[in-house]
């Protein structure tokens, strides 16, 4: 814009200066077909001019000045030699700036003659003041346009940007709620260039979900027909016509393939991290997953507490969720005296305390617990069972799973880190 | 102490009601979703044993319709898939307890019996009064230093009035907790059944309020 603004100057700069000498040259070829000549004494006069009279008028800002070797001429508006005037030789022309006596800009026009053999140079100049003041009203004028023109252009563009993108910001609300659980698939309802890319994320989704519904289901069948025969098999055990040890065998086989499908099963059934469109309703899971516990140990009488911190939000598998709290809370209830409190903060992600006011571990049986590598199930009898299946939870989310001495309820503190879902 | 089994597995089924009649309970089997709910809203059963995986209509969809209708039926929830999401979802369904499959039928028997008793109130697992014990496990009853073998209709019969003593229950209620429904129902037979009992444990434990039934009644608490 500036660009323009300054070329747009220029040109009317340079085409006003050559009209001005245009008209400059055309006076001085009036001026030159006004000079007489004296053949004799080789004099040089004005005629009887008609021309503008302004020439006339003293310091009107037009002036004319005829030069030869000997003598200068000049229009009556210009009084003697108040110019230079070069000699120039015949066809040669010339233009110059310079400035009057009252200092305003003037433009010079020069031309070298020759007539009868006489040599002379007519210079033609014009006081340009009040056209330069025209041309700055007009460069002023342009200037304004061109900055409002700037304006507009600007603010059109920032429309333009502003309306594609806020197309593209149904894509971004629609992944945060589809991070947040709220909806499964991203709307389509965007620009022409980014709508292949939203079908194909779309339907990877659609496939995603898909496979892990297929696998979940392989697994839910293959838990129902290895039960069924298994069940079968471990009932045969309990038949009285087979021999004592024999019995014992297969019974003990048959029970150790029994907890290997559930474990290996159970793992098998996690979603794990990833599963977009899944929100675990804290408030309304965990006071029924309380209920059950409070059901199934109803002879206990355990005091279950609960406290979700603000902002606490899992935004993961509901079923592994279950599964992760459940155990926890499971065996805290199973351990416990009379008090279990299930705490949730956040902190960039969920911070998860189960604690109970049971027995609890010694140090040296916590830091076996907490060993890489180590089946819980194997290292401590009863408390592990359901820490196992935790523990694979936890490390398919990258958390972490800490087991110490609660400070305030003397008995185990199962504490687990899920960090938030990755940007 | 009348059950309703409902399960698709013949051959599980088949062992289960065995057992089950053998602990003492009579045994009604629904093998589908519209059979099950159908017997549960009409018959008078004092526990349901409820797998999730079946035809016609799911475990939990009939669970659900039961407890809609205001059946409080206590449900056992049995399932193959023991994962805890299916518990949280029996639980808000309305079931009372959860067994994953494959389990030994004692546990199943243990459950239900403890079922039973919270239902009554009762948070023992022995059915005492202060001069009877009734030993579920062999079906006979101390009666102070002696001890009584019970037949399984007697047996079935006591352990229904002493978890319900001090109710008036009438024959037709007896003779629906104590038989299945394929069993012939003759009501008279809880007369003759009531009067073997009382030969064993003694006249003054049993009244007979004419016309409304029998009421159980331990005279020495």
């Amino acid at each position: 814009m500036f660009i323009f603004w300054w070329s747009a100057t220029l040109a009317s700069r340079l085409l006003t200066e050559r009209f001005v000498f245009e008209h400059l040259a055309a006076t001085a070829g009036s001026v030159e077909s006004v000079l007489l000549f004296d053949d004799v004494s080789k004099e040089i006069r004005l005629g009887n001019y008609r021309l503008d009279p302004a020439y006339d008028r003293p310091a009107s800002g037009h002036y004319f000045v005829v030069r030869t070797d000997e003598k200068t001429l000049s229009s009556r508006s210009a009084w003697e030699q108040f110019f230079q005037v070069p000699l120039l030789v015949p066809g040669e022309q010339r233009v110059a700036h310079g400035v009057g006596v009252a200092g305003e800009p003037l433009l010079f026009w020069f031309g070298g003659y020759a007539r009868q053999g006489q040599t002379f140079t007519i210079s033609v100049a014009q006081d340009v003041s009040e056209i330069k003041g025209k041309l700055q009203v007009f460069q002023w004028f342009s200037a304004a346009v061109a900055l409002v023109l700037l304006l507009v252009l600007l603010g059109v563009q920032r429309l333009i940007v502003k309306r594609s993108v806020d197309k593209l910001d149904t894509i971004r609300r629609d992944m945060t709620r589809l991070e947040h659980g709220k909806a499964v698939a991203l709307s389509e309802d965007v620009p022409t260039e980014v709508l292949p890319l939203v079908r194909e994320f779309n339907r990877m989704l659609r496939r995603y979900d898909q496979r892990l519904r297929q696998s979940r289901n392989a697994v839910g069948n293959l838990a129902h027909s290895l039960k069924g025969p298994l069940n079968l098999l471990l009932r045969a055990t309990e038949s009285v016509s087979a021999e004592k040890h024999d019995r014992s065998i297969i019974g003990q086989n048959a029970e150790a393939i029994r907890q290997l499908i559930e474990s290996e099963l159970k793992r098998a059934r996690l979603a794990g991290r990833g599963t977009l469109g899944q929100r675990f309703d804290l408030d309304t899971e965990l006071p029924a997953l309380i209920g059950l516990l409070e059901q199934v140990y109803s002879e206990k009488s355990v005091d279950v507490r609960y406290n979700i911190g603000p902002g606490v939000e899992l935004v993961h598998d509901r079923q592994d969720m279950l599964e992760l709290i459940g155990n926890l809370l499971d065996n805290a209830v199973k351990w416990s005296n009379s008090v279990v409190v299930i705490s949730l903060r956040s902190a960039r992600g969920v911070l998860l305390e189960v604690e109970d006011d049971g027995p609890g571990c010694s140090a040296e049986e916590l830091g076996r617990l907490t060993q890489r590598g180590v089946r819980l199930d194997e290292s401590v009898a009863g408390h592990g069972l359901g820490l196992s299946i935790v523990k694979d939870i936890v490390d398919m989310y990258e958390g972490r799973l800490e087991l110490t001495t609660s400070t305030r309820l003397g008995g185990l503190r199962a504490s687990v880190f899920l960090p938030a879902r990755s940007r | 102490m009348r059950l309703l089994v409902v399960e698709d597995d013949p051959e599980l089924v088949s062992y289960v009601r065995t057992d089950l009649v053998r602990a003492g309970f009579a045994v009604d089997i629904a093998d589908n979703g519209i059979d099950a709910e159908h017997l549960g809203n009409t018959e008078p059963y004092d526990a349901v044993v409820l797998d999730l995986g079946l035809p016609q209509k799911s475990g939990m969809d009939v669970l659900q319709a039961w407890r809609k209708d205001g059946n409080r039926v206590p449900v056992i929830v049995l399932t193959a898939r023991d994962a805890w999401y299916e518990r949280v979802d029996g639980f808000k369904a309305g079931a009372d307890d959860y067994l994953g499959k494959p389990f030994h039928v004692e546990e199943l028997i243990a459950r239900i019996r403890a079922l039973i008793y919270r239902r009554h109130g009762r948070t023992s697992h022995q059915i005492e009064t202060r001069c009877l014990r009734l030993d579920e496990d062999v079906q006979q009853v101390e009666v102070g230093d002696v001890t009584h073998q019970l037949t399984g209709t007697e047996f079935r019969l006591l352990r229904y009035m002493m978890l319900n003593s001090g109710r008036i229950l009438s024959k037709t209620h007896l003779s629906e907790h104590v038989y299945d429904q394929d069993s012939e129902r003759d009501s008279n037979l809880i007369e003759v059944y009531i009067r073997r009992l009382r030969e064993k444990i003694g006249t003054q434990m049993i009244l007979t309020k004419r016309g409304q039934g029998y009421i159980f009644n331990d005279p020495s608490v």
